[in-house]
């Protein structure tokens, strides 16, 4: 049986009177590398900072590893691997100072190593200081940091933000080092679904705070569908397709985002509503995630968007 | 060797403040001193002994230690490395976002603090008590000033220099407090006002230090249970 | 476990006394500021009033009236017989910058005798100890309370009490006061010490030294012919005579039962000789102690003669002067009949209603020349009366806005300084902190702006309490920290509620089961008991926990 490294039951976070996280209800398996995903506001830092015991839930509880996250035991942060949202760390510590800071947390885990072979395939000197790095170099030396201990799990909050496309490449490769040695869990948030597609396994989807989707990225893939049906005169009043999550009329053309239903349905529905033709549209995860999140009776604002 | 870490990073960090600080109180005070000296300005001279003078003031005087020249210099920049250090300790990882980095290291969030409060009263010691003891030194011997030391001058340099750490208190707990400025948040600062004027305005030495001892544990108190239950 | 919530209990107990001493200063400048603004605002209405009435009254005198006026301002003199003289001053010729002060001598029955400028006087008085003029302006005075001072701590540090002296070999030698062993150490210029001046006299280590006793007051003792001052050193019982020159220590007076309440000297100074030389009238040197037992004990010089009389009423001892003399001894007494008896002194509101009976009538005052024989019994020489205009008496303000102000403001302060001063006493309060006048003023200010169980008072803590109770309810984490802030806000009013919201001012919300306001430090709503409500799920949320 997978043991669950991480699990909220009921996770709720107020701020003042805003509420940022609702009750959230999350098993992380170990061995599985999670995207956490949602739209900016959604709630996936406050999530990530209360699962890691920077922040004290309103309501409900969250366990890592085992352990309450509100008393998270130095024994069981050495397992963690944290990579901070914007990569922040002491400007005025020099890379190898840094990695000698890093090191006294980590005596027996560290690895020498692998900490140099990143830096050096990174091509970044161990003398410059940390205030005189890109913010793509700066992201290099945390991931780096965070992997040399080889820890069991790796929380990163939206670490690839801000970086080109070569230093993502990098650092996901980096991420998919670690994937590779067994048992190892990892969690990132991330606003660039095309880097969530590229690792993940398993997708997370946060909206207002509110938990939207838990599955696997295939399921997940395979469930959110576009259809755009054509009729020949008017489309129908009443729409009642199973799986409907939003539908857009134009004049002759149903648009229908349809959650989970199966091709054949979608075709038996189009030949009883009498439909001159329909079609699934390909979408990239990207595409899936804005219609999964998309408000109900949201309106293109653009007029292209129509065509 | 986690603590030693720590404390090293927050030693490295005070290092500046403790340079600039042991640079300025020496340079100051040690010229104001010197002057003392050459120009003889505590020794005692043919004057008090006339008649006149002795009717003026029945005969006595009230006397101030040559190091009255340099006391001054030693609250302030006693005070003023106290806010510093709290400010470089406290606020400046809030402003550059390193909180986080830090609070996840593995070891208890009061390690962390008491990591930074060894490193603020290693730096007093240096940059000030070392530079205090080698002042009163050179007060002491009668080839430059004729007065005999003041044992309890020594005492109250050393309680400026508890000051300046009950400043670093207050100023932590300002900078760890999440209220508004307006509301609660500048209580930090303002207790240690409070204790300031305790202390300066007291007489005994003993209630002093006992103010400063009350205000510290107050202060202390309250730095503990807010960094290990803070939010970041 | 058990350590973190003592940790815990402590941080929170902390945090409620570190804001409460913050908030009970800030309300207590707060009303400082309201009543000293009241009071500027009140004088610069009534000054301008003042001035004009001042005037206006004169102009209104009868010459009965004006003559009164006169005799009451008029110094009054007595020579060593027993006459008595009224001098009062003429007024200058206007313009006549350079013209000396001119006086004019009346005798009892107030017939002119005498007039012309002052330095021609032909008469000789007794001058009494606070009429003599001193030629110099700078003198230091110790106290007890300047001991306090001087120790001091100040940016400049604390001060020492340094005595130099000439040795009898011609050598410098400095007796530095240790106030926190009571005794005095003596040093050359090269750093070698020489010994300890106690109660017994010098010794060469300091633990055989025996301590004077704190000090009350110091002053000096001139020998004639000496060049260093012979010091008095007063303690609570005793006073001690040190001369450094000779490193000797002996003791002049000590009051057996109870404590010395005023040391006064006069004609001890060299320069007070050498005034003497021009004047008839010799004075001796005296020491005059006032103990709480309301006994003047007079130590008399040239030729030593001790005097110990007693007084029947407590405030003789304000109004009393004494002169010795080569003639003999002298003592001079005022006194009127506004003079508050002792038993009025019980409530600030006394000294009103005492005054109040003689508001704008006139009244008698009158002075009284004794002379003192060697047993210390009193003989009556001459008694002067004379009457005083009702204009003299401070005119009591009853329309004053002042009042309702600190009234006002005092409404606000903690009943807890009332159950202090209750079982401590204002005393306490007051001797405290009398070293320092900005804490001897705060707790004079404690004792003055005190509710002094108020109507208003209790009405403004009801409300806040009201306030409290509104504001904490939907908050509450227990019945039992509410009760705690109510008895808080209680026992400090204004500043109890500021505390209370500065510590307990958390988030509310509208509680989506019952619509009404709850916190959030507890999962239930206080009001219905109902949790956060889970938010609704989608039917077609992908929540797969595979």
């Amino acid at each position: 049986m997978t043991e669950t490294v991480l699990e909220t039951e009921g996770l709720t976070k107020y701020y003042g009177s805003t509420l940022a996280v609702d009750h959230l209800d999350l098993k992380i398996p170990q061995g599985c590398i999670c995207g956490f995903v949602g739209r900016n506001g959604a709630g996936k830092t406050t999530a990530i900072k209360l699962m890691l015991g920077l922040l004290r839930p309103t309501a409900g509880s969250s366990r890592l590893l085992g352990c309450d996250s509100a008393a998270l035991t130095p024994a069981i942060r050495q397992r963690i691997g944290y990579v901070t949202e914007g990569h922040r760390l002491f400007r005025w510590m020099s890379i190898a100072e840094l990695e000698k800071f890093q090191r006294s947390f980590f005596p027996k885990q560290w690895d020498d190593k692998f900490f140099a072979d990143m830096i050096e395939y990174f091509n970044l000197p161990k003398k410059r200081k940390i205030k005189n790095l890109s913010n793509g170099e700066r992201a290099q030396v945390s991931l780096a940091l965070a992997l040399a201990p080889n820890p069991e799990l790796l929380i990163m909050d939206d670490p690839t933000l801000g970086l080109d496309a070569a230093i993502r490449r990098q650092f996901l490769e980096g991420m998919i080092e670690l994937i590779m040695r067994q048992g190892r869990t990892v969690l990132f948030s991330s606003h660039i679904l095309g880097d969530v597609e590229r690792v993940s396994d398993r997708i997370v989807v946060i909206d207002k705070g509110v938990l939207r989707a838990n599955c696997s990225l295939e399921e997940f893939r395979a469930a959110v569908k576009k259809v755009i049906l054509s009729f020949a005169d008017s489309t129908p009043a009443e729409v009642d397709i199973e799986g409907l999550l939003h539908c857009r009329r134009s004049e002759n053309e149903l648009e229908l985002i349809l959650i989970g239903p199966a091709d054949e349905q979608i075709g038996k529905w189009a030949d009883k509503n009498g439909a001159e033709k329909y079609h699934i549209v390909k979408m990239n995860l990207e595409d899936q995630f804005i219609e999964y999140t998309a408000p109900a009776n949201h309106r293109r604002l653009f007029r292209w968007e129509e065509t | 060797m986690r603590f030693l870490a720590l404390l090293r990073k927050e030693l490295r960090e005070s290092l500046p403040w403790m340079l600039l600080t042991a640079i300025v109180f020496l340079a100051i005070g040690g010229f104001s001193l010197r002057e003392a000296h050459l120009y003889g300005m505590y020794d005692w001279s043919e004057r008090y002994f006339s008649s006149r003078y002795i009717s003026e003031t029945y005969g006595l005087l009230y006397r101030h230690s040559p190091l009255q020249v340099i006391g001054p210099v030693l609250l302030l920049t006693s005070l003023g490395l106290g806010l510093v250090l709290g400010v470089r300790h406290f606020w400046i990882p809030y402003f550059t976002r390193t909180w986080p980095f830090l609070i996840h290291r593995s070891v208890d969030r009061t390690t962390i603090f008491w990591a930074k409060l060894a490193a603020a009263i290693i730096t007093f010691l240096i940059s000030l008590g070392a530079v205090w003891a080698a002042f009163y030194s050179y007060s002491c011997h009668p080839e430059r000033f004729t007065m005999l030391p003041i044992k309890r001058v020594f005492i109250e340099g050393w309680l400026f220099i508890a000051l300046g750490l009950v400043v670093y208190l207050g100023t932590a707990l300002t900078g760890l407090s999440t209220a508004r400025w307006y509301t609660t948040r500048i209580f930090g600062l303002a207790f240690a006002t409070v204790i300031i004027c305790a202390t300066i305005f007291e007489w005994r030495l003993g209630w002093a230090f006992a103010a400063i001892i009350i205000g510290a544990a107050i202060l202390l108190s309250q730095i503990n249970d807010t960094i290990s239950n803070r939010e970041f | 476990m058990k350590l973190k919530n003592i940790s815990k209990y402590a941080a929170s107990s902390s945090k409620v006394v570190m804001t409460i001493v913050i908030f009970l200063f800030a309300v207590h400048i707060l009303q400082i500021i309201t009543v000293e603004l009241s009071s500027e605002i009140y004088r610069m209405l009534t000054k301008t009033k003042r001035e004009i009435s001042a005037a206006e009254e004169t102009k209104q005198l009868s010459d009965a009236e004006k003559r009164l006026r006169r005799i009451h301002l008029s110094g009054k003199n007595f020579l060593p017989d027993g006459t008595i003289h009224l001098t009062s001053s003429k007024e200058r010729t206007p313009g006549l910058f350079d013209e000396p002060e001119k006086i004019q001598i009346h005798d009892a029955n107030d017939v002119l005798i005498w007039q012309g400028p002052e330095s021609e006087n032909p008469y000789e008085y007794l001058s009494w100890s606070d009429q003599r003029s001193r030629p110099y302006t700078i003198y230091f005075r110790l106290t007890d309370k300047q001991m306090k001072n001087i120790q001091m701590i100040t940016p400049e540090f604390s001060q020492v009490i340094e005595i130099p002296v000439r040795a009898q070999d011609g050598s410098v030698q400095i007796w530095r006061y240790l106030p926190a062993s009571d005794l005095f150490m003596g040093y050359r210029l090269d750093g070698s010490k020489i010994g300890f001046l106690g109660s017994a006299g010098l010794t060469r280590s300091k633990s055989e030294a025996k301590p004077f006793g704190m000090l009350k007051f110091h002053s000096s003792w001139y020998p004639a012919g000496a060049s260093e001052p012979t010091v008095l050193w007063q303690t609570s019982r005793r006073l001690y005579e040190i001369n450094f020159h000779k490193q000797q220590v002996r003791l002049v007076f000590e009051s057996p039962e109870t404590n010395i309440k005023a040391l006064i000297l006069r004609d001890c100074r060299p320069l007070d000789a050498q005034m003497q030389k021009e004047q008839k009238i010799k004075y001796r040197p005296t020491i005059r102690i006032v103990t709480e037992d309301q006994k003047q004990h007079l130590i008399i010089k040239n030729p030593e003669q001790t005097l110990t009389i007693t007084f029947p009423d407590e405030k003789w001892n304000d109004s009393l002067h004494f002169a010795a003399t080569t003639e003999g001894n002298f003592l001079i007494h005022y006194d009127s009949e506004i003079r508050m008896p002792a038993a009025y002194f019980k409530s600030p509101n006394s000294y009103q209603q005492w005054i109040q009976k003689f508001e704008g009538k006139p009244y008698k005052r009158w002075v009284e020349l004794y002379k003192v024989d060697n047993q210390a019994n009193l003989h009556l020489l001459n008694r002067y009366e004379w009457t005083v205009l009702g204009e003299f008496l401070p005119k009591i303000q009853r329309k004053d806005f002042r009042v309702q102000v600190q009234r006002a403001a005092m409404a606000f302060s903690a009943p807890l300084y009332d159950l202090a001063c209750f079982l401590l006493g204002p005393e306490f309060f007051i001797q405290r902190y009398q070293v320092n006048d900005f804490f001897s003023g705060s707790m004079q200010m404690i004792v003055n702006i005190r509710p002094a169980n108020s109507l208003a008072s209790w009405l403004i803590i009801i409300a806040m309490v009201g306030i409290a109770f509104l504001h904490g309810r939907p908050r509450r984490t227990s019945r039992g920290k509410l009760i705690f802030w109510l008895l808080f806000i209680l026992a400090f009013n204004l500043a109890g509620l500021l505390t209370y919201l500065a510590l307990n001012h958390t988030t509310i919300i509208k509680c989506p089961a019952c619509g009404k306001s709850r916190g959030l430090a507890q999962v239930n709503c206080v009001r219905c008991g109902a949790e956060l409500p889970a938010p609704k799920r989608r039917k077609l949320d992908l929540i797969l926990n595979t």
